[in-house]
């Protein structure tokens, strides 16, 4: 039944996002296409400007899109009308919220992918051979920068991304199913809820910065100068866990909300 | 599953031709992007540049346009970020580091180098007025306006009568001094080696003054304005008669 759902949520994404590559891909072509004709004119200048115009909007509304779309997908099939018929399917509170993060979270990755294609698209050619000349240089120089730590160093780093936006899919997750315990004007709740968490999230960390300024550091940051790698695995790792916490906090009140004060229009 | 295919193959030939079409940008890096070689001397447009030693260190460089001097497995789009940028002369004999003082350096095409040094060790004479302007408002490729002889005598003769006397801070508060002057500096007959801003032409209510470097200032006599004129029209173009 998880897989029919999963299968099911990914349609209901991907048809909102497919158009949205699409525009994407074709802004990109375009681009490239008009470089076709370069030239040093005023009217060259002006079209090649609004065709590279054009397609940051449409990469930047690429970017925001799965995230809104999620975002919106969540409450209306949980919250919504159509709440009735989501919770008559034999899948619990867990499987729900897992299975819709798990859909954003890829649509947001392939949405990732695509805007990669997208700048290769419209850098096609020699341009793109040089780009990925500059990568490869990019990470060869890291390498020796960082040996045998660097792949440690990705592995980290990618694991941190993709948390993070687990963790904001899961902010607004929450959010929402706070908005819903409002008998009245639901949405204003849900952003006061996230005007209040990030209100929560500026008060302990000026709290940490206080508590922070009484300790001595010297020690610590003469270690960290001794064996700067190690500081670094510490650092992303520290991150990892910290959004994996406040992640798990979010999904907790999620789940809490939706299993026990479930309020249906 | 026909139409798919045939759509499919317009859009990937449609991709496929976009690779043919080139990018300015990037012929314009590839030109500026020059090799560290293992023996010292540089790379640059399949010339040699050996390294030049003994200019003399009061003099700067009149360059044409700049370059970024990289190791050989450098990308050209990051020669920018880990590379050195050199200037080179308008005729690409010479290049020289963007920075000056104790860790100046010059470099000659191999070509070149013999001749160079002989013209170094004769002694440079920097006796060719000129100006920098910029055609198309291009602060990285000036262009220059070599005055002519009969300019140069005109200017050469006013150095000996203009009677020059320090000016007030109210001349200069009066006009403005980047519009309504042009600065002159010195090179070699070859056009290499420059002293920058070495007298200044202003003209403020149509008058003409000379002014030098240590800020003080002379008036020029009425009979040398066409002369005057004629120097400062290739700064301005057709736009300098309102001003005059």
């Amino acid at each position: 039944m998880v897989k029919k759902l999963f299968k099911h949520e990914i349609h209901a994404l991907w048809r909102l996002m497919i158009p949205i590559w699409c525009v994407l891909f074709g802004m990109s072509i375009l681009g490239r296409f008009i470089q076709l004709f370069e030239q040093e004119t005023m009217a060259y200048n002006i079209i090649s400007g609004s065709a590279v115009f054009f397609y940051v909007v449409a990469l930047l509304a690429c970017i925001v899109c799965p995230f809104v779309f999620a975002i919106t997908r969540f409450h209306r099939n949980l919250f919504s009308g159509e709440g009735y018929l989501t919770f008559t399917l034999p899948i619990n509170t867990n499987q729900h919220i897992l299975v819709k993060l798990v859909v954003a979270l890829i649509t947001e990755l392939v949405t990732l992918v695509a805007a990669v294609v997208s700048v290769i698209l419209v850098t096609f050619g020699e341009l793109t051979v040089e780009i990925g000349k500059a990568i490869w240089y990019l990470f060869k120089l890291s390498v020796r920068e960082w040996g045998a730590h660097m792949p440690f160093y990705l592995v980290e780093a990618v694991i941190g991304a993709i948390l993070l936006l687990a963790v904001e899919t899961l902010l607004f997750y929450a959010c929402i199913c706070i908005g819903q315990q409002s008998k009245k004007n639901r949405t204003l709740a849900a952003v006061g809820a996230y005007f209040g968490f990030y209100a929560i999230q500026q008060a302990i960390g000026t709290m940490f910065l206080l508590v922070g300024a009484e300790i001595d550091w010297k020690p610590l940051a003469a270690w960290a100068v001794e064996h700067p790698f190690a500081t670094v695995h510490l650092s992303l790792c520290g991150g990892i866990v910290l959004a994996a916490l406040v992640g798990g906090l979010f999904y907790y009140i999620s789940h809490r909300l939706i299993s026990r004060r479930l309020n249906l229009e | 599953m026909r139409k798919v295919k045939r759509v499919a193959a317009l859009l990937l030939t449609v991709i496929m031709c976009l690779s043919l079409c080139g990018c300015q940008n990037l012929e314009d890096m590839r030109a500026a992007h020059a090799f560290w070689q293992e023996d010292g001397s540089i790379k640059w447009n399949g010339n040699v540049y050996l390294p030049l030693k003994d200019v003399p260190k009061e003099m700067r460089f009149a360059h044409g346009s700049s370059i970024c001097v990289t190791e050989k497995d450098v990308p050209v789009l990051l020669s920018g970020i880990f590379g050195d940028t050199f200037n080179a002369d308008p005729s690409g004999v010479l290049l020289c580091t963007t920075y000056y003082g104790e860790d100046e350096a010059y470099y000659c095409r191999e070509d070149q180098y013999a001749y160079i040094l002989e013209y170094l060790q004769q002694g440079i004479e920097l006796n060719v007025l000129f100006y920098t302007y910029w055609k198309d408002y291009d602060a990285d490729n000036p262009a220059f306006y070599y005055l002519t002889e009969e300019q140069q005598r005109t200017i050469g003769d006013l150095l000996n009568t203009v009677q020059f006397a320090a000016a007030g801070s109210d001349f200069y508060e009066s006009f403005d001094v980047d519009e309504y002057s042009l600065s002159l500096s010195v090179c070699d007959e070859k056009h290499w080696f420059i002293k920058e801003s070495v007298l200044e032409i202003a003209w403020k209510d149509g008058k003409f003054y000379l002014m030098s470097p240590e800020q003080t200032i002379g008036e020029v006599p009425t009979e040398d304005y066409d002369v005057l004129r004629s120097i400062v029209r290739a700064y301005y173009k057709a736009e300098i008669e309102p001003y005059l």
